[in-house]
């Protein structure tokens, strides 16, 4: 049975929102109407509007590039980033385990091929325990090992 | 082991070394450490602290190697120069320029701390950790010494 990981990421979520809000707001500056925005009332409603817009429209660029689901089964697994990023390996591609800390303080389990080919799966980022995960990725790889 | 390892990856082990690797049931030499991390002395970080660390600190490959006496019956001297042995490969094999052996236990820790404290190789850091007491033990070497001011067991 496989089992389905896909957690919002804050971060990455509004980290899409605020593309859209800068996009937004570099255009509303630029524009030439800029004269009515002395207008207090009208700099509120464009900010409302400019928050509404990157409210709906964060969300699916959120989607679209960085929401990550995580699919995995005794066989293999399955990462996705967004609509496009797809990479699918079965275990026993992999020989050895570990668990990395990246430089901004994630967890990630490292699953190697040989010791220069690898693949990160990011633990932290997909509210899996990274400890109990690699545990996890270890005995699968392990068990997938002695099948071949 | 758990504690241990979160505490050198994200916790007073990144006083000596940036450690990022960890490595479950390590085999060297056909002997299998518990656990095995890695790391550089050259920490990672943001602008200041990245421009800091390259300008003072040394781009040394650093590992730690654990392993837990328990697990063997009747642990000796013997056994211990064969997992210095194993560690100074593993150094090796990973180009690492430091290197520690932990070893972590709760029975005859008397006796092993006497062979901890006899071994009189100053490549490799050895430290016993008493897991009952909590106590350090070490080997006299530059880098047994410095295990016992970031390990906490």
């Amino acid at each position: 049975m496989s089992r389905v990981h896909s957690p919002i990421q804050y971060y990455n979520l509004f980290k899409s929102f605020m593309i859209v809000f800068v996009v937004q707001a570099v255009v509303f500056f630029l524009a030439p109407f800029i004269p009515f925005l002395f207008d207090t009332m009208l700099r509120f409603l464009l900010l409302s509007i400019n928050l509404i817009v990157s409210a709906v429209l964060g969300w699916p660029l959120y989607k679209r590039i960085y929401h990550m689901t995580f699919t995995y089964d005794n066989r293999g697994f399955t990462l996705k980033k967004g609509k496009k990023e797809e990479n699918s390996y079965k275990w026993n591609a992999f020989s050895k385990v570990s668990l990395i800390r990246t430089e901004y303080g994630d967890f990630s389990v490292r699953l190697y091929r040989n010791e220069e080919d690898f693949f990160d799966i990011p633990a932290s980022k997909l509210k899996l325990n990274p400890s109990d995960f690699r545990f996890e990725a270890m005995q699968l790889v392990s068990a997938r090992k002695n099948e071949k | 082991m758990t504690k241990v390892e979160r505490s050198l990856m994200a916790g007073r082990g990144r006083w000596v070394a940036d450690f990022t690797e960890s490595f479950r049931n390590y085999t060297v030499n056909d002997i299998e450490f518990d656990a095995f991390i890695r790391g550089n002395t050259r920490v990672k970080g943001f602008l200041l602290s990245r421009l800091f660390s390259f300008l003072t600190n040394p781009n040394y490959s650093v590992g730690c190697f654990f392993f837990s006496t328990d697990s063997v019956k009747g642990f000796d001297r013997k056994h211990l120069i064969r997992l210095i042995t194993a560690a100074k490969s593993g150094m090796k094999a990973n180009e690492m320029q430091w290197a520690w052996l932990f070893l972590l236990g709760s029975k005859n820790i008397e006796t092993l701390k006497k062979y901890v404290e006899g071994v009189e190789d100053q490549t490799v850091g050895i430290a016993l950790l008493d897991i009952n007491s909590k106590n350090i033990a070490h080997n006299k070497s530059y880098l047994g010494r410095q295990a016992t001011r970031y390990i906490r067991v």
